[in-house]
């Protein structure tokens, strides 16, 4: 019997959704991507067709694997995939192998066309190779552990240059909170989006993730006033994901994001959290050097492609190289017509 | 004849653009599956939960790197370096503490009792427990001898029982020199046992244990210092 044939896939659509959510919270590797609040967010705002899968033991009938998707149809370069994360990779029942389930996921590409696993070095999941997986390394991401708590995170892990500048946004009266409505925070967002030339979320997406992940989705902010730096948080199994950051430039002297990415570790060390994932960043980037300062750690991320010819449409670092032509026209990219339709189309 | 020639030229790019097409796609297919034999092979599939190292511990490593004044990726060759030099000090030590011990008896052997059963007492100022162990290691060595030392600035003390004398247990001995302190504890087996008594009180306990025995075996010799 081949891999594949050992278990059977089903959409969750298809009257499998109870048996995807109920597998998925009790999975110790659920992230919040992995959840139907971000499926509901997506499909509230982007126009993708919902790929989600159940994958089930073929003699058994039980639950042993599940994984999130969205068809993203483009006229040359559609697949399937997990979009705007990180985290993509299958759930598998913790004594199952995890071959079949990918052996079966890559069976369906022949009639629904190439899939994209976001998968990292954490996830537990292998048999890629011998699922015929093409791979490609899309950066890092930054995560911090709370275990050791605020006060010894400050002390051990915290660079001194960190700790420099919260007293210096301290001093220049930055106030911290957790705000409710997102408004504020979307108009900084989109200013942040414009000065780097890359295409926003709409409003809407940041409305529909507070509404479908309720009080698992945060949004913090620093002001002066008039907010001068914010950053919406998913928090799911333990880990809050730092979602989307957005900061006015003009007030970087006084070194907003400092204050607040250590407020927001400070409040999240006395709460069920375990760990805060900063996202996805380039490792060689002026970003990368600013995680650095709080002494995260950097997870090896990969995205995996079946057929694995179609590992290009996986691979996020053409984006970067596109780069020089997005600063020349980053006033049509950021439009706030044009830019979500683009971020649409990107899927990233 | 134009229009062949068009058509044959047309029919040549075509076949080169679609030859060059599907070989970046099998480059990009072999390169995505070594990838992805890596991937797995470098062991990148882990079920730690965190994914994480703990900064507290990342921080700890990077200052035993400067510490030691080595980059990070050659701490584990220098901790190996430090450990053999360790243990060669060790063992050097351990040779040179013999040496003394063996030197300290045999000036005393000319005054100390020849041929005959003798308690010989040992007080010394510094050294611990090893160094006392090391003097009551010579009854082990010898037919009819209890040896008693101690250490004056740690407390500690250690019995040696010579195999001849049967009748008496190193372990007893230590037990009646703990009974003579106000605390503090030892034990061992009938040859050779140590302890531990507060430092101010352990000559006079084994001095007193020293006298007690000294009328049922022999003469006793005068502290080392």
């Amino acid at each position: 019997m081949e891999p594949a044939d050992r278990v059977r896939v089903r959409d969750l659509d298809a009257g499998f959704r109870s048996e995807y959510e109920q597998f998925v919270s009790d999975h110790p590797a659920r992230t919040a991507f992995h959840r139907l609040a971000w499926k509901q967010a997506i499909e509230r705002t982007f126009d993708y067709e919902p790929a989600y899968r159940v994958v089930l033991n073929a003699a058994s009938g039980e639950v042993v694997g599940a994984i999130p998707g969205f068809g993203i149809q483009r006229m040359l370069a559609s697949s399937h995939r997990n979009p705007f994360c990180e985290y993509g990779f299958p759930l598998v029942a913790e004594d199952t192998w995890a071959e079949p389930v990918l052996a079966a996921l890559a069976e369906e590409t022949n009639s629904i066309g190439p899939r994209i696993i976001k998968d990292v070095s954490f996830s537990g999941v292998s048999g890629y190779r011998a699922a015929g997986y093409g791979g490609v390394d899309t950066g890092v991401t930054y995560r911090l552990p709370l275990a050791p708590g605020f006060d010894r995170l400050r002390e051990t892990a915290f660079d001194p240059e960190l700790r420099r500048a919260v007293r210096q946004a301290t001093r220049a009266g930055l106030a911290f909170e957790l705000a409710d409505g997102i408004d504020g925070f979307h108009r900084l967002y989109q200013d942040t989006m414009r000065r780097l030339g890359s295409p926003p979320f709409p409003q809407a997406f940041f409305q529909a993730l507070k509404d479908t992940f309720q009080e698992d989705c945060r949004l913090w902010m620093v002001r002066d006033g008039e907010p001068v730096a914010g950053v919406l948080a998913l928090r799911t199994n333990g880990t809050c994901h730092l979602l989307v950051n957005g900061s006015n430039r003009d007030h970087f002297p006084d070194r907003p994001n400092h204050l607040l990415y250590t407020r927001v570790i400070e409040q999240l060390a006395g709460t069920r959290t375990d760990i805060v994932d900063f996202g996805r960043t380039d490792p060689d980037s002026g970003v990368a050097d600013f995680k650095d300062l709080f002494g995260a750690t950097p997870v090896r991320l990969a995205s995996f492609a079946h057929p694995p010819d179609f590992v290009g449409r996986a691979n996020v670092s053409g984006l970067k190289q596109l780069a020089p032509m997005t600063r020349l026209v980053g006033p049509a990219l950021t439009h706030p017509i044009v830019g979500p339709r683009l971020k649409e189309l990107i899927a990233e | 004849m134009t229009g062949a020639a068009i058509l044959i030229g047309g029919l040549l790019v075509v076949l080169v653009v679609t030859n060059l097409y599907w070989r970046r796609r099998l480059a990009a297919a072999r390169d995505g599956l070594r990838h992805t034999i890596e991937w797995e092979a470098t062991g990148a599939t882990t079920k730690d939960p965190t994914g994480t190292v703990d900064p507290s511990l990342q921080l700890a490593v990077k200052e035993a790197a400067e510490t030691a004044g080595v980059p990070v990726e050659e701490l584990p060759e220098r901790v190996e370096t430090y450990e053999k030099q360790r243990r060669k000090r060790g063992k050097e030590i351990e040779r040179l503490r013999e040496a003394w011990v063996d030197s300290w008896w045999a000036v005393a052997e000319r005054s100390l009792p020849r041929n005959e059963p003798r308690v010989v007492t040992v007080g010394i100022d510094a050294g611990g427990h090893e160094v006392v162990r090391a003097f009551a290691i010579h009854a082990l060595e010898t037919d009819d001898e209890i040896v008693l030392g101690y250490d004056r600035s740690s407390g500690a003390f250690a019995v040696g029982v010579s195999e001849g004398f049967d009748h008496w247990s190193a372990a007893e001995i230590a037990g009646d020199i703990v009974e003579h302190a106000p605390s503090g504890g030892g034990g061992g087996h009938q040859q050779l046992a140590t302890g531990k008594i507060p430092p101010d009180a352990v000559a006079d306990a084994v001095e007193a244990v020293s006298t007690e025995l000294e009328p049922q075996v022999s003469t006793p010799m005068a502290p080392a210092d």
